[in-house]
């Protein structure tokens, strides 16, 4: 069932057409009447979002020729999906992961996205820390109803990390994203907060597990102490959606229902639907954004080491990235593919007009794989792509060529800074660093 | 995983080139086997307990048992991640994401509405008929009957009050007692006395120095364990009677359990664990490479071999490595087409003896390992060796080594079959440590594509299927799984992957002289599983503990 957001408001007020491009937001506004740290220019709050991707690149055909701005620099062959988002994008590359490669594809993963060393231990490994994705949601996050999302088209168990062993699994159906955002519960901007005395109820129930779940607190050791903080956190969170849905709804002039998806996207010939499942979840989560229901999402459209078949190959990914010969043309394939969902997103969060912009002006979309050539396991030459600018806080059109394989986590403090995250540093031991990349900075 | 070491002269071998990460401890090969009690007079330094939370299964079974098959499961969990392969220890391990917490109120609240819908539902799960809307004693009644049962432990006052408090003034907000009380059901459900085992133990009167287990908390470590659900009011009762911390009473127990139906869902679910079956449902292979894959394949492979696994346990009391050696198996239309045999019935699966003088035997002949240890459009010897050398000998095989170029020699005329390259492959030393380790296992396999379709040539070229396993050599598949059930190392491994599953962690060190006693057990036992299993319960290992340090 697709709801048209038009004719629901009209319904609703007897008729009368609402305006669009609604004045910014006192939504936007914290209960003090003044703005939210990392509010743009124009009165919006900037949005992080991670697009990730399995594999890595092939960098002979990834990092563009020439450095620069502007018309300085033109798109490389695995860059050329991102074509309409040029003027949009700043490409950095030569830059180093550095921590010990001790696990091929996640430690360069966890090194690109906490900034630390995988912790291992024996066979197994989990992030030392969390991601950046939650580094940011922890200062951004506070005021939406979810403090972030996670989904993707085939993410595994994906790389959004709170801290040791405590992973956000990504949703892996559309529908059920879609659901949760805009199932029942949600209200588009001019309707009422909803009137439901099962709310104060609801929340009494949580009063109580949250009494129990402190309870055993006291009587556990440390890891279990911090395992049972980490889900009343969740909790605390639900609560918080609980008392939230008695407020009226954002009056956001942006925000309508995305799309219904498919109930499902089979296989075709052993082959996933990427760009057609990428698609439903770009919309979803960029209304998701417009709505202010969250304001950080992951979009982890492939998982490190996936060997997921894609169209037009003959074998899976990570197979064929060890075992293709040569210049590995279909290697290749599969990384433009993996572009191609990345423009998608763009295109979702582009297509939304947003003050007297766009939805991605008020973003910073960062996109990252778990290696660079994935033939050697490299940390070296990272892919790093950020679109969006983050409210004119980060240039545009930009390719920043690192001459001497700077430390990645560079990107990460510039990126914490630009969306108002004020770090005096970032990361631990190799990816430890106290100084961004002004380079990229406005 | 974090208790694997290797033990015995490969690992020592292996050491030399920089493959095997720790030094053998020789930890688990008994020095005496003569300590044959188990229950007394081992070495042992207990563990702290941990705090596992229900697997989705597991969640899905208690609901199942407390309120009958009308009521349907919430379908959105937390997933389970697994540690070292095991689910049952990574859910002692991983957080609860805020999804998750999400996912367990919207559940606990959809089964609580359910289960107070209808007339029929609510006679028979409240244990009173209530006065009028709001009926607080009627209430209490309720909670004190599903607390038991749902927190596997009586409630304490202040714990029934709490929730008598919230279904009395929900029933006032809605004037309705069935509703109301649904909020308090829904709470049970959604606490962590619910969705984790939390163990404390207790002091051990006259015996300083011995923290034992609950007989409450037994009743729940024995029910995990043998049933993989939730207690029974038989044993519930003999929690209440304190039974279950002493030798006889949980005996009888152990006994009782074995004989009943749900011990066929636990064993199942170990093998799943230990044997990745779990991941089966996952199996996507190129249809456009293989003719006979299908999106029900991986399920059709895990049934294959869990009836197998039945027959061994249940039926026969067999030797479990006969896993690796029987010829007996069974399949329905789509395996015996992979397997080229004809199909014994046309619906379902059906028993068959595949034929004597074939390759195919066993586990390593089934698609649940041949195809799982894959590409989806190829075999893979280094993925069916790290399997081997991880799940069934528990040693640690080591990453690659970053920043090697990791290629394997393209197809020549000197070498065309992938075993060819890969032996070509380890010519290159610092792959060499490693594939050396892993590939010669692999190569056995090799008869069989990465569908589990018998072949003789891989790319033109005639497969030879001979490599070795720790200095033996093997001519074929066959020899090779002699090799693997045979194996030293095995009897070990298999009690520390049980022992591991039982206890929701791996094994530390002041466990060693405990898990050597109880491999001499199982082997002097035959092998046999379900024997192995009523050791580990009886042992102090699974009823002892060291006290936590909040």
């Amino acid at each position: 069932m697709k709801l048209n957001r038009r004719t629901l408001l009209r319904g609703m007020l007897g008729g009368a057409v609402i305006g669009v491009g609604l004045p910014p937001l006192e939504i936007f506004m914290n209960v003090h009447g003044t703005s939210y740290a990392g509010e743009t220019a124009d009165g919006f709050p900037r949005r992080f979002c991670l697009f990730s991707w399995g594999n890595g690149m092939l960098p002979d055909r990834w990092v563009p020729a020439s450095e620069g701005e502007g018309d300085a620099w033109e798109l490389s062959d695995q860059l050329m999906p991102l074509a309409a988002f040029k003027s949009d994008l700043a490409v950095i590359t030569g830059m180093r992961v550095g921590v010990p490669n001790i696990e091929p594809h996640h430690a360069t993963a966890a090194g690109m996205l906490t900034g630390m060393r995988i912790l291992k231990e024996g066979d197994d490994w989990t992030f030392a820390g969390p991601t950046i994705d939650q580094v940011i949601a922890s200062e951004i996050g506070k005021e939406s109803l979810y403090k972030s999302i996670e989904f993707g088209a085939k993410p595994g168990d994906g790389l959004s990390f709170n801290g040791p062993h405590s992973r956000n699994p990504p949703e892996q159906s559309p529908l059920a994203l879609f659901d949760r955002l805009f199932g029942s519960g949600f209200s588009l901007p001019g309707e009422e907060g909803v009137v439901d005395p099962t709310l104060a109820l609801r929340r009494s129930i949580l009063d109580v597990v949250m009494e129990d779940m402190k309870a055993v607190q006291k009587a556990v050791g440390a890891a279990d102490k911090a395992r049972l903080e980490q889900h009343l956190d969740g909790i605390r969170d639900l609560e918080k959606r609980l008392a939230k849905l008695q407020e009226d709804p954002p009056n956001l002039a942006a925000c309508e229902y995305p799309p219904t998806p498919e109930d499902e996207y089979p296989n075709i010939e052993g082959r996933p639907q990427f760009q057609e499942k990428n698609k439903a979840f770009a919309d979803i989560s960029a209304m998701a954004l417009a709505c202010d229901q969250t304001r950080v999402f992951s979009n982890m459209f492939t998982k490190p080491l996936t060997n997921s078949l894609f169209q037009e190959v003959s074998a899976g990914h990570h197979q064929l990235t060890h075992d293709e010969p040569g210049e590995q043309p279909q290697v290749h394939q599969i990384t433009i593919q993996c572009m191609e969902a990345f423009a998608a997103q763009l295109e979702s969060l582009a297509a939304i007009e947003e003050g007297d912009g766009r939805l991605l002006d008020h973003c910073l979309v960062f996109a990252t794989s778990d290696v660079s050539q994935a033939k050697l396991h490299s940390g070296d030459d990272f892919p790093i792509l950020i679109a969006g600018g983050a409210g004119g806080t980060l240039k545009r059109d930009i390719h920043y060529r690192s001459p001497s394989g700077e430390n990645a986590s560079k990107v990460l403090l510039t990126m914490c800074r630009a969306m108002g995250v004020d770090l005096p540093e970032f990361g631990s031991d190799e990816g430890h660093v106290t100084v961004g990349l002004p380079e990229i900075e406005v | 995983m974090q208790w694997s070491g290797s033990k015995v002269g490969v690992a020592l071998l292996l050491l030399g080139m920089g493959c095997v990460e720790s030094a053998p401890t020789d930890s688990s090969i008994s020095e005496t086997g003569q300590e044959l009690d188990v229950v007394e007079g081992v070495a042992l330094d207990p563990a702290p307990a941990v705090l596992p939370r229900l697997t989705s299964e597991q969640y899905h079974r208690a609901i199942h048992d407390l309120f009958g098959s009308e009521v349907i499961p919430p379908s959105g969990l937390e997933p389970d991640s697994d540690q070292g392969g095991m689910i049952s220890v990574g859910t002692a391990i991983s957080s609860v994401s805020p999804l998750g917490a999400e996912q367990y109120a919207k559940g606990a609240a959809a089964v609580a509405e359910q289960v107070l819908a209808t007339p029929e539902s609510r006679a028979a799960f409240l244990p009173c008929v209530p006065s009028g809307t709001v009926d607080a004693d009627c209430a209490r009644q309720a909670i004190d009957a599903w607390g038991l049962r749902i927190w596997r432990r009586p409630l304490t006052g202040a714990e029934v009050d709490a929730h008598v408090a919230i279904a009395t003034v929900s029933m006032e907000t809605l004037g309705d007692f069935h509703q109301g009380l649904s909020y308090a059901l829904s709470a049970l459900l959604q606490s962590p006395h619910f969705l984790y085992r939390h163990m404390e133990g207790e002091a051990v009167e006259g015996d300083s120095g011995i923290r034992r287990y609950t007989s409450w908390e037994m009743a729940s470590r024995l029910s995990f364990f043998l049933w993989n659900t939730i207690p029974d009011d038989l044993l519930l009762e003999a929690a209440a009677s304190n039974a279950l911390v002493t030798d006889e009473g949980l005996a009888e127990q152990v006994s009782r359990m074995m004989g009943d139906e749900r011990s066929g869902g636990a064993v199942a679910n170990f093998f799943s664990e230990w044997l990745h079956l779990y991941k089966l449902k996952g199996l996507t292979k190129d249809p456009t490479v293989f003719k006979h894959y299908s999106a029900d394949l991986g399920e059709s492979a895990r049934e294959e071999t869990l009836r197998g696994v039945e027959h061994l346990v249940f039926q026969e009391d067999a030797d479990i490595r006969t896993l690796f050696t029987t010829r007996r198996t069974w399949v329905n239309k789509r395996l015996a087409a992979i397997y080229n045999i004809p199909a014994v019935t046309s619906e379902g699966f059906g028993e068959v003896m595949l034929p004597l003088e074939g390759q195919r035997a066993g586990f390593f002949g089934q698609v649940s390992f041949l195809g799982l240890h894959a590409h989806p459009v190829s075999s893979s010897p280094t993925l069916r060796g790290v399997f081997v050398r991880e799940e069934l000998l528990c040693q640690s095989v080591p990453s690659p080594p970053a920043d090697t170029n990791t290629a394997i020699p393209e197809p020549s005329p000197d070498a065309i079959t992938l075993k060819d390259r890969l032996q070509e492959h380890m010519t290159n030393p610092s792959c060499a440590g490693c594939h050396a380790f892993t590939d010669p296992i692999g190569f056995g396999l090799e008869s069989f594509d990465g569908i589990g379709r018998y072949r003789i040539l891989d790319n033109g070229g005639a497969i030879d299927p001979s490599g070795s396993l720790d200095e033996v050599e093997f001519a074929d598949a066959i020899e090779l799984m002699e090799g693997v059930a045979n194996h030293p190392e095995f009897p070990a491994c298999f009690v520390e992957k049980l022992y591991a599953y039982a206890n929701s962690r791996g094994p530390t060190p002041g466990e060693a002289a405990l898990l050597a006693q109880l491999t001499d057990t199982f082997i002097t036992g035959g092998h046999r599983v379900l024997p192995l299993m009523e050791a580990i319960v009886m042992s102090p290992g699974f009823r002892q503990l060291q006290e936590t340090t909040p």
